[in-house]
């Protein structure tokens, strides 16, 4: 087992192609770190670079102690699983556990015990002698998943192991990974374009766009307190609505826009001046006004999702208004074009620039 | 009316391959038939079926004229040849389709000119070197000269199967712990047998049909090979032509035979080696 660090990681393709740029990252021994983000915005390359099978640009890759930038995938000693999975075809499913171990010259005594053992917990043990052609999805994917346990490696990456598998058993084997992390106790970076997936699953998530690594924490921290606005549209479902506004301070800073203007119960002190701002807020905190509403708005069209509701409102002001989305208990009666006053609850309100989309430091938590 | 035109159109097409198709295969047709037929009845009026089928010229060929021994001089030479080329090129092959080194694409480029290469301009200077190194009238003699026009050949189809096999299965294998060398030979190769299959086929065709260098590079019946021998097949007052003919149905037996096996393979192997790399 070991920690993983990478420093200043850079990964150029071609002429200019950057997929990732100046990437520091830790992951601490026995973590399960997700890697998270949109398509092509370089988790794979990331995860790679930590494998060995892709040499950084510049930067530095430490396992434990040790830098090993320049090792092979051979000499780091860790398992990989792969989207495809990336079973020998060739090789019955006993020969593929086996593999690892033999090309590591472990004996053959302890690895036939070793591939007994796992086939049992994996529940593959009448599989053996199939070839990985004659297996489903989902026994494919145990076996990958088996392959690389066996080998008692110091860290685990997977690239989107689950992704082949139907909805159901992503659920499943979801739930198995996280049991196989308590009871390895192994570090694990998995890599997925999932948010649900990596709120689950990680301890740590670690969300990149566009080769840039936007914020590591805990799930909850992520979803609470997102370090920018990429960050906060790409966790939660459905995405966080953003309104571009004015923060201006007379008095209590106010948030203005043509929809709503609401006073903000923030140390005025942080903000000087007036600038543009992006007012975020997630469908899950818009509340229904008791008293006074800060915006009006209009129901366009109504999701029912069974215990609860997804309502895709304008907030009325100028031009044609403001497209967002709410979340209601079903039991709320309503109807299409009904007319709702609404409370944006101070606490659940983030503020980011609008450039970058740094969020604003002292904005309520 | 438009649908008279389209019916017309494709009796057209039919009958048009089919005359190209005829037209390909009517010279093997006759050469075959021809063997069989009695020498007098060769030079007669021709006829599309022969009267009277006679095995006569196979038999001579064999007889007389001991066509033993340009088949095991062709069997040796072209198998040799193919043997080490299969050998020595999946490694080159594979160097090339995988591993990162400078200078990879002059030396494809290089390896493409050799194949396009006349082979008359290098003949003369071949067989100085080849007299130089006593190898003249040897089986080494020609199988060295072979390598040059079939190792090119031999790299640029196995480059192209190579590249096609999913690369993941490699890094696996080195994430597993294996070195290079053992993902090529656990992994690379058992998954490419086809690949490798049918580009010993090809080479093995070339090199049984290869003619200007064997006849070059050898001096009597004892190390001439199929195409050499028959085409210096000589009576004493007249050109043995059922013999010539048999012989020429028996030397293409080899490659008919194994292309009409392995069509399927060797069609996609081509036009992998021609629309990649
Ligand atoms: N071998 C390569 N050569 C050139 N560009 C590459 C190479 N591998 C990746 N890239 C580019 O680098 C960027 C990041 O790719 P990467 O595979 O890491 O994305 P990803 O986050 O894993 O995406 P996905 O979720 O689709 O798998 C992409 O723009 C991709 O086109
Ligand atoms: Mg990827």
């Amino acid at each position: 087992m070991a920690s993983i660090r990478l420093e200043k990681i850079e990964k150029v393709f071609g002429k200019n192609q950057a997929a990732v740029r100046s990437l520091d990252l830790e992951i601490a021994d026995g973590a399960f770190v997700v890697l998270v983000g949109p398509s092509g915005c370089g988790k794979s390359t990331t995860l790679r670079i930590i494998a060995g099978l892709e040499t950084p640009t510049r930067g530095k890759v430490f396992l434990g102690e040790q830098d090993v930038t320049a090792f092979s995938p051979q000499e780091r000693d860790l398992a990989m699983v792969f989207q495809s999975y990336a079973l020998y075809p060739h090789k019955a499913v006993r020969q593929n556990l086996e593999f690892g171990l033999r090309m590591r010259g472990v004996a053959p005594a302890v690895i036939s015990e070793r591939v007994e053992r796992i086939a049992k917990v994996l529940g593959l043990e009448t599989l053996l002698e199939r070839k990985p052609g004659q297996l489903s999805g989902g026994q494919r994917q145990r076996v990958a998943l088996g392959r690389a346990i066996v080998r008692e490696p110091k860290a685990f990456l997977l690239d989107e192991p689950l992704s082949n598998l139907d909805a159901k058993l992503r659920v499943q084997t979801r739930a198995e990974l996280s049991r196989m992390h308590r009871q390895l106790s192994a570090t694990m970076v998995y890599v997925t374009h999932d948010q649900e997936e990596a709120m689950t699953l990680g301890d740590q998530i670690a969300v990149m766009n566009q080769g840039v690594l936007e914020q590591v924490a805990p799930p909850l921290e992520i979803y609470r307190r997102p370090a920018t606005a990429f960050v906060a549209g790409f966790i939660g479902s459905p995405t966080m609505n953003f309104f571009r506004c004015t923060l201006r301070q007379d008095g209590t800073p106010r948030l203005r826009s043509s929809c709503f203007d609401i006073a903000l119960n923030v140390d005025a002190s942080l903000l000087t001046g007036e600038r543009e701002v992006l007012l975020g807020i997630r469908p899950q905190d818009i509340r229904l006004a008791e008293g006074e509403a800060d915006s009006q708005a209009r129901v366009d069209v109504i999701q029912p999702l069974g215990n609860e509701m997804v309502q895709h409102i304008k907030l009325l002001g100028q031009d044609n208004g403001t497209s967002a989305m709410m979340i209601v208990p079903a039991e709320m009666t309503v109807q299409i074009n009904d007319q709702l006053g609404l409370h944006f609850p101070r606490e659940r309100l983030h503020l980011f620039d609008t450039g970058p989309g740094r969020r604003l430091g002292a904005a309520p938590r | 009316m438009i649908r008279a035109l389209v019916a017309l159109r494709s009796a057209a097409i039919v009958l048009l391959i089919g005359a190209i198709v005829l037209g390909i295969l009517f010279p093997f047709y006759w050469a075959i038939v021809a063997s069989f037929r009695p020498e007098t009845e060769l030079f007669g009026t021709p006829s599309l079926w022969p009267q009277e089928w006679v095995t006569e010229h196979y038999q001579k060929l064999f007889d007389e004229r001991n066509f033993w021994v340009p088949i095991r001089n062709s069997l040796i030479v072209a198998g040799a040849t193919t043997f080490l080329c299969v050998v020595i090129g999946a490694f080159c092959a594979y160097a090339v389709a995988r591993l990162q080194f400078r200078g990879k694409a002059p030396i494809l480029g290089f390896i493409l000119a050799v194949t396009m290469f006349p082979q008359i301009t290098i003949v003369s200077p071949l067989y100085l070197l080849l007299r130089e190194l006593r190898l003249i009238n040897t089986y080494p003699g020609l199988v060295f000269p072979y390598l040059t026009f079939a190792m090119p050949l031999t790299v640029w189809l196995l480059v192209s199967f190579f590249r096609q096999l999913p690369r993941e299965l490699e890094e696996a294998g080195l994430i597993d712990g294996a070195s290079r060398l053992r993902v090529f030979w656990e992994i690379v190769l058992p998954l490419s047998w086809p690949g490798l299959a049918t580009t010993a086929i090809i080479t093995f065709i070339y090199c049984w049909n290869e003619f200007l260098f064997a006849l070059s590079f050898t001096l009597g019946p004892e190390r001439q090979t199929v195409p050499v021998a028959i085409a210096l097949f000589r009576g004493q007052y007249q050109v043995p032509w059922g013999q010539i003919l048999a012989a020429a149905s028996l030397a293409t037996a080899p490659a008919a035979i194994l292309i009409v096996i392995f069509q399927r393979r060797i069609v996609t192997g081509l036009t992998a080696g021609a629309v990649k790399g």
